[in-house]
């Protein structure tokens, strides 16, 4: 299923790149090169071809024809990949108050100003985060030219926010910006009975969708013949099959004959009165997360948060991933490392910050990341959402390095550990032949405070900045 | 040399026992014949499990049972989450794990009969369960203080019984297990008016019908613990129980809260002086209520009308009409250190007493001591107080008592057994009873002398708190 999910992506990138990025290649010689997924290169160069890498080593020479540019010694490290975002989503959807979305101890603090889209906890699994996006907006332009070249969008809101994307923050409309239309399924839970009986619902309707179609499937395979009269006639036109439905031939005829359901005796529980015919496209949404196709994204800022989450998620198997935006202010409800050996047991990654936590109640500072990283955990970073987010963001890593973190974990957290996050480290994340040519020039070492950024490429193209 | 000991230990147990047995003669003979049945010291409500996967044995400590009875050098022996022995000849199991208390004190966990601010905030909306903060560290405070659980309540104070309320346990970080039951206790307030009075007067006739008529026909009782009343069962939570208490007829609507107080499945606690959750009057200082005379023979007369002792709330002046709380069966929760001044307006005696824990256990009402907290904060345990110290001093408050004269062989039980009774959840903690929940301290000195403190305790069978490895206290030494 990843390599469906691969397949799709490493097709959406030609079709977007094949336009664009044709004739010779390029080649970034007298670099110092750091691919992430290995030993960094002191000298070294890269070959671009067609969007994508083509080659990197020490002693790899630019072939004839090839555009040369010279790093002076710089470093190149792949673009950065911020894997839960909200960029260029409408201002109805942006997060504006604090911590909407973290499980929070009930009473007074919920009331008041708060309000608004996260006001109320709903289960909106059937939405994608896609069509709340306009592509033309400045902000992209704005992070890709601070070297984010890979975004994660994440619909806001409590409850089951939504289907979350991976895009790419360029492109004339969000089909070209697309790298992977549903890459995760948004969880923001809090810690209140409504919120958590939604999701535990959610998570009920989602088994049995995936009962469903795992009977289908069983069906179809017991009676071959059948099946071919079913897809014709009942075609449904509402759904929109998952982008890697088409690239999965095993699973494609089950989900073209949902008549099969029928006889189940279990028709899915569709919210306002769906026929029986056409499966719920939220419920099919969790079922595709339970069946190990997209990965859960969880937000959750303190040790209270995931004991509830624990509850709520019980024994569901899936890939989660811990998006920890407000752990600092998490104070009294624990920090994370306080159910480490439970995030382990569940193979969570974090994406977190990159802040310092305060002890309660004290002045003494904690390098969460660090002791998360410490005890086995895999830590990413999240950047922020507009504006500079990487400007913004290497001190704060600079300064976790300097309390503690290695170094390749701080920069691995801010590409590689995300793109795995979102499950397109196949294409993404890392210096690698045959993965995007998403690169950042560095004057110097990207964790020097005085380096500077030299050059922005995405999928091969250079990233103008007149600012630079 | 051991022998003598022993023989010493033997006596003064049976001194002991004795001592405490003829104490709750006297305190039942002072009741009226053919009252309503005392809420009993009920029994264990699980016997012990028959397959125990972790043996903790307790050797060698100064066993305070929690009624008033001691052991000296006697063994707690602690299966999973219950006690399953307490006794000088406890034969410890293989693989057990033996803690040594020798010269110390073993205790049962405090029970603050009424909290906030540990793992929960002040009100909670949908079940306590899904709002619970396993990790909040003033549960650790909580535990250096000695309390191992405590009831919740929030809402409640209308003039028929309400609010949501619970059990909660101090299982720092351990989510599943904090709520240990819940709708142990409703909130209602005097004084009524004389509408309000005929509402309830009518909710209880219609109330005693229903458990008349369910009692005629054999119901299939569920346990007090299988959740919530009809109205909130099936709701999801931690570890929650499939849609307990269906097979049970419905209680006429409105009447729901009154039945289980009938059936004895919950307390009713009656706030004295309206409404607020607070000191009456909330704005004024002390003096406001140095007589609360009427507000407490209000409380007396719905117990009368319910057969049922209630809860009063703090009275102030509840040692002046001891006797005739005794008579309802009723008990009484208040802070020894409360000081009012009587009402100079009033030709009557008013205001609190320093005594007023004595007289009332005298007068065979069971009696729970808490804390000052504050000014606004109401006789209840918080994170705030006075000067943040709730937490420091549950054993102070009962040592209070005692300086007004309580028999301090019974004022542990002010902060156990009887402060369980108070919360409606004497069948599973307040005492070092076979089959209870196995929360103990063990202390490193008397457990109401100001200089203890709590060296160990477990909740559920778990060691939460270490003294030795918490900031709280470890600095101290002797």
């Amino acid at each position: 299923m990843t390599r469906s999910l691969g397949l799709t992506v490493i097709l959406l990138a030609l079709a977007a790149t094949a336009a664009t990025q044709s004739g010779p290649g390029l080649a970034i010689v007298n670099a110092r090169l750091l691919p992430i997924s290995g030993p960094a290169i002191e000298r070294g160069t890269l070959l671009v071809r067609d969007g994508r890498i083509e080659k990197l080593g020490a002693d790899v020479t630019a072939p004839p024809g090839y555009r040369t540019i010279d790093a002076q010694g710089g470093t190149l490290m792949p673009g950065v990949v911020n894997a839960h975002a909200h960029t260029g989503l409408t201002q109805a959807a942006a997060p504006s108050e604090p911590r909407p979305n973290r499980f929070r101890r009930g009473g007074r603090r919920r009331g008041g100003s708060r309000g608004g889209p996260a006001g109320n906890a709903e289960n909106k699994s059937d939405e994608k985060v896609l069509d709340h996006l306009y592509a033309r907006q400045d902000v992209f332009a704005d992070v890709l030219r601070d070297g984010v070249t890979t975004l994660g969008l994440a619909p806001t809101g409590r409850g089951l926010p939504g289907q979350g994307a991976v895009v790419r923050p360029k492109g004339d409309d969000v089909k070209a910006m697309t790298v992977v239309e549903s890459a995760f399924l948004s969880f923001a839970p809090i810690a209140d009975t409504k919120t958590k009986d939604l999701i535990r619902k959610a998570i009920e309707d989602g088994k049995r969708a995936s009962e469903r179609r795992k009977r289908r499937q069983a069906a179809k395979e017991e009676a071959p013949a059948d099946a071919g009269e079913g897809p014709p006639k009942e075609k449904p036109e509402g759904e929109t099959p998952p982008p890697d439905k088409p690239a999965e031939p095993g699973k494609e005829p089950a989900k073209e004959a949902p008549g099969k359901e029928a006889p189940a005796g279990e028709g899915p529980r569709g919210r306002g009165g769906r026929s029986q015919q056409e499966p719920d496209p939220g419920e099919e949404a969790m079922a595709d997360l339970l069946d190990g196709k997209t990965r859960a994204f969880v937000q959750l800022d303190s040790a209270m948060d995931f004991a509830h989450w624990e509850d709520v998620s019980q024994d569901a198997s899936f890939t989660t991933v811990v998006v920890s935006r407000r752990h600092a202010t998490s104070g009294s409800e624990g920090a994370l490392e306080l159910v480490l050996e439970r995030l382990k047991s569940r193979k969570c990654t974090v994406l977190m910050s990159p802040d310092f936590d305060t002890v309660p109640n004290t002045q003494y500072v904690v390098n969460l990341a660090a002791r998360l990283h410490a005890g086995g955990i895999e830590v990413g970073f999240l950047l922020p959402d507009q504006g500079h987010p990487l400007r913004t963001t290497r001190p704060q890593l600079i300064e976790l390095v300097r309390a503690g973190l290695p170094a390749e974990v701080a920069l691995s957290g801010i590409t590689l550990t995300p793109a795995k996050a979102l499950g397109v480290d196949q294409q993404v994340g890392s210096l690698e032949p045959g993965k995007a040519a998403n690169l950042i020039l560095w004057s110097s070492d990207p964790l020097d405070p005085v380096a500077q950024l030299r050059g922005v490429w995405l999928e091969g193209n250079e990233i103008e900045d007149d600012a630079r | 040399m051991n022998l003598h000991f022993r023989l010493l230990a033997l006596v003064a147990l049976a001194t002991f026992a004795s001592d405490a047995a003829a104490q709750r003669g006297r305190a039942r003979g002072r009741g009226r014949g053919g009252a309503p049945s005392a809420p009993p010291a009920a029994p264990a409500e699980v016997p012990p499990p028959a397959k125990v996967e972790k043996w903790t044995a307790i050797t060698g400590g100064d066993v305070h049972i929690g009624d008033g009875r001691v052991l000296r050098g006697a063994t707690v022996l602690l299966g999973d989450d219950r006690i399953h022995a307490v006794g000088h000849d406890v034969t410890i199991p293989e693989g057990a794990t033996v803690v040594r208390a020798d010269g110390k004190v073993v205790a049962p966990g405090y029970v603050a009969a009424r909290a906030q601010g540990l793992g929960l905030s002040s009100s909670v909306t949908g079940e306590v369960k899904d709002a619970i903060n396993p990790f909040d560290p003033s549960i650790k405070r909580g535990l250096a203080a000695g309390i191992t659980s405590y009831l919740y309540v929030s809402g409640g104070g209308q003039g028929t019984p309400s609010g949501t309320s619970a059990l909660v346990k101090l299982a720092y970080g351990d989510a599943k297990s904090m709520v240990r039951k819940t709708a142990c206790s409703y909130v209602m307030r005097v004084p009524l008016s004389p509408s309000e009075w005929a509402r309830l007067r009518e909710l209880v006739a219609k109330a005693k019908e229903h458990v008349a008529a369910s009692e005629a026909s054999p119901p299939s009782r569920p346990t007090a613990a299988a959740g919530g009343p009809p109205a909130s069962s099936g709701r999801g939570s931690f570890g929650r129980s499939a849609g307990g208490g269906s097979s049970r007829p419905q209680a006429p609507a409105g009447t729901e809260e009154l039945v289980r107080i009938l059936r004895g499945e919950a307390r009713l606690w009656v706030r004295l002086g309206g409404g607020g959750g607070g000191r009456r009057g909330g704005g004024g200082g002390d003096d406001d209520g140095a007589d609360d005379r009427d507000e407490i023979r209000q409380a007396c007369r719905i117990a009368e009308l319910l057969g049922t002792g209630v809860v009063l709330d703090d009275p102030v002046t509840g040692w002046l009409l001891a006797d005739e709380i005794a008579t309802t069966n009723s008990m009484v929760l208040l802070n020894p250190r409360r000081s009012v001044a009587p009402d100079p307006t009033l030709p009557d005696e008013t205001g609190s007493n320093m005594a007023a824990a004595r007289i009332l256990q005298e007068a065979g009402v069971p009696v729970a001591v808490t804390c000052p907290s504050g000014r606004f904060g109401g006789a209840q345990v918080g994170t705030g107080g006075i000067l943040g110290q709730d937490l420091n001093t549950p054993q102070v408050d009962a040592a209070y008592a005692i300086r007004g004269g309580l028999d301090p062989r019974h004022a542990l039980a002010t902060l156990t057994l009887d402060a369980a009774r108070l919360a409606g959840v004497e069948s599973c903690v307040g005492s070092l009873e076979p089959g209870k929940d196995a929360d103990v301290l063990i202390l490193d000195g008397d457990p109401l002398s100001y200089r203890t403190f709590v060296e160990t305790a477990l909740v559920n069978g778990k060691v939460v708190y270490e003294k030795a490895k918490e900031s709280y206290y470890q600095h101290i030494r002797r």
